[in-house]
């Protein structure tokens, strides 16, 4: 079953197309990467499967839900690309509210908490307030966020964003734990060498078209995921 | 939706505008309250003392009542418009909610922080006032009035909060600001007509003006029930008439502003 369906989706900003007829299939258990320059029209289609964008056309379902049912997201985490919150929430205080807004119980939300806070390497941090935090450490967050609920897709917009080698190690490992429970994670990234090590498939957008899909082995033939993206953007 | 009301006193309550206020409505009550008690001894020695603690209590929730509106406005403005500044909306929003949901969860708490703010305010006076006159200073009417004050006190946190949206802080207060005041000119102007008036010498401003009073809320009318509550007088004839007009026009106006946030691009 597709986890994620877009059939025919296009969105324009004035004359500009974002997204021109684009149509994708994600299927459950899979490491997808959706990949493209800037202004490809990534960000859009990330924000369409969270309803914050709506398309001018087409048709785009989360679980068999329309994405326009808030029921959609129930079964989604999200981490953005610039992790932002208030900034005088502690680090507890903000994974608490996360669980609360998850429709967490007060008996499973502490050991939620605690066990996602412990995998995102924050245990330590757990009094600390976010302005007292590196953006690295901000990212964090977002990952533990992730962790709380046993989500079937997680989407992550440019999720190496601000991390460290190590925290990309460690972020990369645990997307490889989470492939292993079931999960199905959505990478929107520039991280070319990233994707090639993590993705089963990947998606090459450009100027709001789809210029190629595929598993990464069949797309390259050979070739590293950086000189494919390369050639097929410079010759669109 | 719980942690998400919440998270609204969380929000503000660090506001330093609203501690200013705060700070501001506490040195009234104890200046009030000090010239009170020179006035009991000096000037006012032939009123009684219920009288004085009476009198000065409602002049106290006129000065309070015209400080509630910019509460309203400054609370309405950053009810959304922070979380949009912040990117905090985008993380709320990814959350198992509509959106719906989230602009009314949003101005209901936004609306209980100002109402508390008013009647913790009521409060500390009636306390302070009782204490300076030996007396107990109470009148349901003010409760009564309490409860008029914060139906203006909602629809101008909604309007504040939509407009935000759009607008930056400065625009939005300035436009609010300007939107009562032309709702309160209208109330005045088409509120005592006699309906074989009305249709007389209508020119562009009057045309204006009665498109604002059947399309808004009366909050002017509104304003003047909280008045009568207050010096318990008589309500107006009709009274029902304008506050039913106030609920119709406050359900119109929401569901107009939540269908526009939720179609708008984030």
């Amino acid at each position: 079953m597709a986890i994620i369906s877009a059939t025919d989706v296009s969105k324009s900003y004035g004359n500009i197309d974002a997204l021109h007829s684009f149509s994708l299939q994600v299927s459950e258990g899979s490491i997808f990467g959706l990949l493209g320059p800037n202004g490809a029209g990534k960000t859009t289609f990330v924000k369409i499967l969270l309803d914050l964008v709506h398309p001018s056309s087409g048709n785009v379902s989360l679980c068999g839900l329309p994405t326009l049912d808030p029921r959609a997201r129930a079964t989604v985490g999200y981490l953005p690309e610039k992790y932002s919150f208030y900034p005088y929430y502690t680090v507890q205080g903000t994974v608490e509210f996360y669980a609360q807004m998850q429709g967490l119980t007060k008996a499973t939300m502490k050991p939620a908490v605690d066990v996602a806070l412990e995998k995102a390497g924050l245990s330590e941090l757990r009094k600390r307030k976010l302005s007292q935090l590196s953006k690295g450490q901000l990212q964090r967050i977002g990952i533990a966020n992730l962790l709380l609920c046993p989500h079937q897709l997680l989407i992550l917009d440019e999720p190496f964003s601000g991390l460290d080698p190590i925290g990309i190690k460690e972020f990369k490992d645990l997307m490889f734990e989470l492939r292993k429970e079931g999960r199905t994670l959505f990478i929107n990234s520039h991280g070319l060498a990233e994707v090639e090590q993590l993705c089963d498939e990947v998606c090459i957008l450009n100027k709001g078209r789809k210029l190629a899909q595929g598993k990464v082995k069949d797309l390259t033939k050979g070739e590293s995921l950086e000189d494919f993206f390369y050639s097929k953007v410079k010759g669109d | 939706m719980k942690a998400l009301y919440f998270n609204t006193f969380h929000k503000e309550y660090r506001n330093r505008a609203i501690i200013f206020l705060a700070v501001i409505t506490i040195v009234v009550i104890l200046t009030s309250n000090a010239l009170l008690s020179y006035l009991r001894e000096e000037v006012l020695a032939q009123m009684s003392l219920e009288a004085v603690g009476q009198n000065s209590l409602l002049a106290f929730y006129y000065i309070i009542g015209s400080w509630s509106s910019f509460i309203a406005i400054y609370i309405g403005i950053g009810s959304i418009k922070s979380d949009i500044d912040s990117g905090a909306l985008i993380q709320l929003l990814s959350f198992p909610i509509s959106r719906t949901q989230y602009f009314l969860t949003r101005i209901l708490g936004s609306f209980s922080i100002v109402v508390l703010y008013y009647l913790l305010s009521l409060i500390l006076a009636m306390v302070l006032f009782s204490l300076a006159t030996h007396n107990v200073v109470f009148s349901w009417g003010v409760l009564g009035a309490l409860v008029f004050s914060s139906l203006d006190i909602f629809f101008v946190i909604l309007l504040s909060a939509f407009v935000s949206i759009r607008f930056g802080t400065l625009k939005t207060f300035v436009a609010v600001i300007l939107l009562m005041m032309v709702m309160s000119f209208s109330s005045m102007k088409w509120g005592n007509q006699e309906w074989q008036q009305v249709y007389k010498d209508f020119g562009i401003i009057d045309t204006f003006t009665f498109i604002i009073y059947w399309l808004l809320p009366r909050l002017k009318s509104i304003s003047d029930f909280s008045t009568s509550m207050l010096i318990e007088k008589e309500f107006p004839k009709n009274w029902w008439a304008d506050l039913i007009h106030y609920f119709g026009t406050t359900l119109l106006w929401s569901t107009i502003f939540v269908k526009s946030f939720s179609k708008s691009d984030l």
